[in-house]
């Protein structure tokens, strides 16, 4: 297996959007996403993309932000979405994505790592607790947008 | 004939006896069976090491009265993980059929009826944890379990039963 995880660039904005718009299968809303906005994304300071390339091929990425943490006076990592297409998941894709997140938020001075997932998504929560990202915060959110 | 029966606190030593031939799945030149005592002292121990905990069950198979082959789960937590731990509250299986019960599709029967029981017991999932080149991995499949990460050479697979919102998976593949 020959993967690759490198930073995205605005050049592969086109490649991520079909990953992007696959985070919502099953979920009634299409994706708002296109290659103008992931290349916006990439733009701004503390922003980026992990992409997994699989024999060179786009299955995957991690998209990751830093805030700051104000008592801590130290950067936060967080890691904000997480895919690996569904033909190839179970192959240690999504491990070697937030491995690399991971190294990166550490080597970066970070304070500590974030992610939001639901509860029930069992398979994220396995590649979350093999990093070592784990714990019992609750995250609280309100939907501006028609959820049913 | 083969007879599928509940796992009860008197199959303890039988138990570990099937984690050993679990332990031992690959018979390829160079791979020697697995000794009891050496899978007990190793890291594979608390699968089945003081049956039973709470929270586990399983299933034995007897062939014409003889104890052939044994499924069962159990929870590991985080601080004492399995191969396959996804988390605390899903536990991870365990599946062994001696070599000479082979062939009789007895694990799938095993693997079967420790599902129905997680089922009963409102589980949400079952994981494990399967070595690569292990033919096993075609019933995992085939039950629905589902590959979910890897490490160096073995794939972690998760059955969902439940989602959160109560409503029951469904069932066995067609």
């Amino acid at each position: 297996m020959n993967l690759e995880i490198r930073d995205a660039t605005a050049a592969d904005a086109a490649a991520l959007v079909p990953l992007i718009a696959e985070m919502g299968v099953g979920f009634h809303r299409p994706s708002g996403a296109d290659a103008a906005l992931v290349a916006r994304y990439l733009e701004q300071p503390g922003y980026g993309i992990l992409l997994a390339l699989l024999e060179g091929e786009p299955v995957g990425f991690l998209a990751h932000a830093k805030t700051v943490d104000l008592y801590m006076g130290a950067p936060t990592g967080e890691i904000v979405d997480l895919l690996v297409t569904a033909q190839v998941r179970g192959q240690g894709i999504g491990s070697a994505l937030v491995a690399e997140a991971v190294r990166r938020f550490d080597e970066a001075g970070c304070c500590e790592v974030r992610v939001v997932t639901d509860a029930d998504n069992l398979a994220a929560i396995r590649v979350y607790g093999k990093a070592g990202i784990g714990g019992d915060l609750i995250s609280l959110h309100r939907h501006f947008v028609d959820e049913e | 004939m083969v007879t599928i029966r509940r796992a009860g606190s008197d199959d303890a030593a039988f138990l570990l006896e099937m984690l050993a031939e679990a332990a031992s799945w690959d018979r390829s030149p160079g791979s020697p069976p697995r000794a009891l005592e050496d899978v007990l002292a190793g890291p594979s121990a608390h699968y089945a090491e003081g049956w039973p905990h709470a929270g586990d069950a399983g299933a034995i198979a007897e062939l014409d009265g003889r104890m052939v082959g044994a499924c069962w789960f159990r929870h590991l937590a985080a601080d004492d993980p399995g191969w396959g731990y996804v988390a605390d509250d899903v536990p991870e299986i365990s599946i062994a059929v001696r070599e000479d019960a082979r062939g009789r599709g007895i694990g799938t029967r095993l693997l079967d009826e420790t599902i129905a029981l997680a089922r009963d017991r409102g589980l949400r999932a079952l994981s494990l944890s399967v070595s690569d080149g292990n033919h096993a991995r075609r019933i995992y499949d085939r039950a629905g379990f589902v590959a979910v990460d890897r490490d160096d050479d073995a794939t972690t697979m998760l059955l969902t039963l439940v989602d959160l919102d109560g409503h029951e998976q469904p069932g066995d593949a067609p």
